[in-house]
């Protein structure tokens, strides 16, 4: 007779309730990743190891306790782990963070599960409602193209989104109305994902930072976003080139240099281009960078206004207003819930949790983010 | 500033002949690259620096620089120019005159004063160059006959020994453009007998419209334009079903 050890004695007693017939392990893995927990964590919340997690994410099936107890660590219900809609992977390399190296794995993780879910819910309306027609955006760029290059494509993206001449009015109603879905990323995420995009699920999806509350800041980050879109469909994310040709885009795109540039000063002069800004809904840091750039100003000029924006600070002078905020994933659902199908309907036709969904709807919608308190038993 | 005719003449032969060897072209681009190097560097708030620092290191790069370059250019070489120093200043040698770089003041901008901006009695070598210049040539005024007759010969001859021309130069701080002027240095109150510009940069969008300080930008603003809206409908299975 040998004696059972402690771990021995709980996996028996865990085989003992049965394997989890209905198990989806990408479920698992984009619950843990959804709620920011490594592998480890969650093991030292459960009686399984982590190489059993791993092992679950990859499709052997747990038995029914384990799959409670693994759904109550991750705050789900544990039908969440049944097989369901299908949900969209976004691989890392599938997704241009703007700050990829400075952004800790685990956040990117949370942030790209958090996509995968929108990307689920945005699959499920769709069974519902015809949302707008996709644009064909893509016009891809060589690695080694000129500033003039990609003027050209932000040029060919403003015509293909029916931008006539002068200022665009607002970019991610200009997206959504052409087909792409545009969120803001939710508050527990970390700030320092900023923004990302992917093409990866049926529909390009723009993630904007939450924290950026400035209009000029979120246009230049949605249209920079459409950049990558645009340009860099099979391109590895994250390189100095992408993310500069992104901004190049953006910043042409926004303001053609054609147009923008007889707006400018020709000397530094901050009443000026708070008119400026004020026209075509550019920051005056973005505005000052364009001036450079073009020619107008010396080096000198522009090391000067630099620090002037800098001892500034946030704020910047002549505020244009809260961010441009989506509505597309919203107006959906309001016209769902209009006709009668409720976001518990849409909940239990995709096997995701009404949470879930409330969150994505939040992060589609134009109105302020849901606060959420947490009371602590005192 | 009053101009003297005999002068200008003068001047503007020196002009053609140093345009002709490479003279003109060769410090436009000196000056312009370290006038951009100098204002590049200054930094009044954190090292403290002012208009005369700015001045001086700007004024004793191109010295050195002309110095350093003229000597390794065989184009100008092949043309007869060549540099000397003189009481530590650079003199460049070319079309039969002796040139000399002055930098206008950074108060002035590009619109320096000819006639007050500047005086010779700081520099040994300039006010010895003004010298010979009055020496050679003085400009008679039409309203004040000589007590005297005296041979003074031909004016236009005379001025032609005027051969101490000095390359005033100045540059803006916010731009970065510069601009160059030959002139007759004299020992006169008005320090120059005669100036002529040679180099003026333009903005690289010169020619092109450019608002003006201060004046409203034209067109609407992107809170004016038509903004455009999604549209959502219900498909059409889903119409059906609501209706029964």
């Amino acid at each position: 007779m040998s004696l059972d050890s402690p771990a021995r004695a709980r996996a028996r007693q865990r085989r003992s309730t049965g394997a989890s017939i209905d198990f989806d392990g990408k479920r698992l893995s984009l619950a843990r990743r959804l709620r920011r927990v490594q592998r480890t964590t969650l093991a030292g919340r459960t009686s399984v190891t982590a190489a059993a997690i791993t092992q679950f994410e990859r499709g052997v099936r747990p038995t029914n306790a384990v799959a409670a107890e693994l759904a109550l660590a991750l705050g789900v219900p544990v039908e969440f782990f049944q097989q369901g809609l299908p949900i969209p992977q976004v691989p890392t390399g599938g997704a241009h963070f703007r700050s990829l190296r400075a952004t800790p794995a685990i956040s990117r993780d949370q942030a790209l599960a958090f996509a995968e879910v929108a990307l689920a819910v945005v699959d499920v309306l769709e069974q519902y409602v015809d949302l707008p027609e996709l644009a064909d955006l893509i016009d891809p760029v060589d690695e080694d193209a000129t500033e003039q290059a990609v003027a050209l494509v932000a040029g060919r993206a403003r015509s293909n989104l029916a931008v006539g001449p002068g200022p665009v009015a607002h970019v991610v109603r200009l997206l959504e109305a052409h087909g792409a879905i545009v969120l803001r990323l939710p508050a527990e995420v970390d700030p320092r994902v900023d923004a990302f995009s992917t093409d990866a699920g049926s529909r390009p999806l723009v993630l904007l930072s939450p924290l950026k509350n400035d209009r000029a800041r979120s246009r230049f980050d949605a249209a920079h976003e459409l950049g990558h879109l645009v340009m860099h469909q099979d391109v590895t994310p994250g390189s100095k080139t992408v993310e500069r040709q992104a901004h190049q885009f953006a910043a042409e795109f926004l303001a053609p240099t054609d147009e923008l540039e007889p707006d400018l000063p020709r000397k530094v002069d901050w009443d000026q281009l708070v008119r400026v800004k004020q026209k075509w809904g550019l920051s005056l840091a973005a505005l000052t960078f364009r001036a450079h750039a073009l020619g107008l100003w010396s080096e000198h000029s522009y090391r000067r206004a630099n620090q002037h924006l800098r001892a500034a600070g946030y704020p910047e002078q002549g505020p244009l207003g809260p961010p441009e905020s989506p509505t597309l994933i919203g107006a959906a659902v309001d016209l769902l819930a209009g006709s009668g199908t409720s976001v518990e309907q849409l909940a239990r036709a995709s096997r995701l949790t009404v949470e879930q969904i409330t969150d994505v709807v939040q992060a589609g919608s134009d109105t302020k983010p849901r606060l959420r308190l947490s009371i602590e038993p005192g | 500033m009053a101009s003297d005719p005999h002068g200008d003449a003068h001047l503007e032969r020196v002009r053609a002949r140093l345009d002709d060897c490479g003279v003109v072209n060769f410090f436009h681009g000196a000056v312009r690259e370290v006038w951009r190097a100098n204002i590049d560097r200054y930094e009044p708030d954190e090292l403290y620096d002012d208009a005369v620092t700015l001045g001086l290191l700007s004024a004793r790069n191109l010295s050195n620089r002309a110095r350093a370059e003229v000597r390794e250019d065989q184009d100008l070489a092949l043309k007869g120019v060549h540099v000397t120093l003189d009481r530590n200043a650079t003199v460049v040698h070319a079309g039969g005159v002796d040139l000399r770089m002055v930098k206008a003041p950074l108060r002035s901008g590009r619109h320096p004063r000819f006639d007050s901006d500047f005086r010779w009695t700081d520099a040994d070598g300039r006010l010895a160059a003004a010298r010979r210049n009055f020496e050679a040539y003085q400009p008679h005024s039409e309203l004040v006959l000589p007590l005297f007759e005296t041979e003074c010969g031909d004016p236009s001859a005379a001025v032609a020994w005027c051969r101490d021309v000095f390359l005033v130069w100045s540059g803006e701080l916010e731009s970065g453009l510069t601009a160059g002027w030959l002139g007759l240095p004299t020992l006169d109150p008005q320090s120059f007998l005669a100036v002529t510009r040679v180099w003026w940069d333009e903005h690289p969008l010169a020619g092109r419209p450019a608002s003006e300080p201060g004046k409203p930008t034209d067109g609407v603003t992107f809170g004016e334009q038509p903004v455009p809206t999604p549209v959502v409908t219900l498909k059409p299975r889903r119409k059906e079903e609501n209706t029964l």
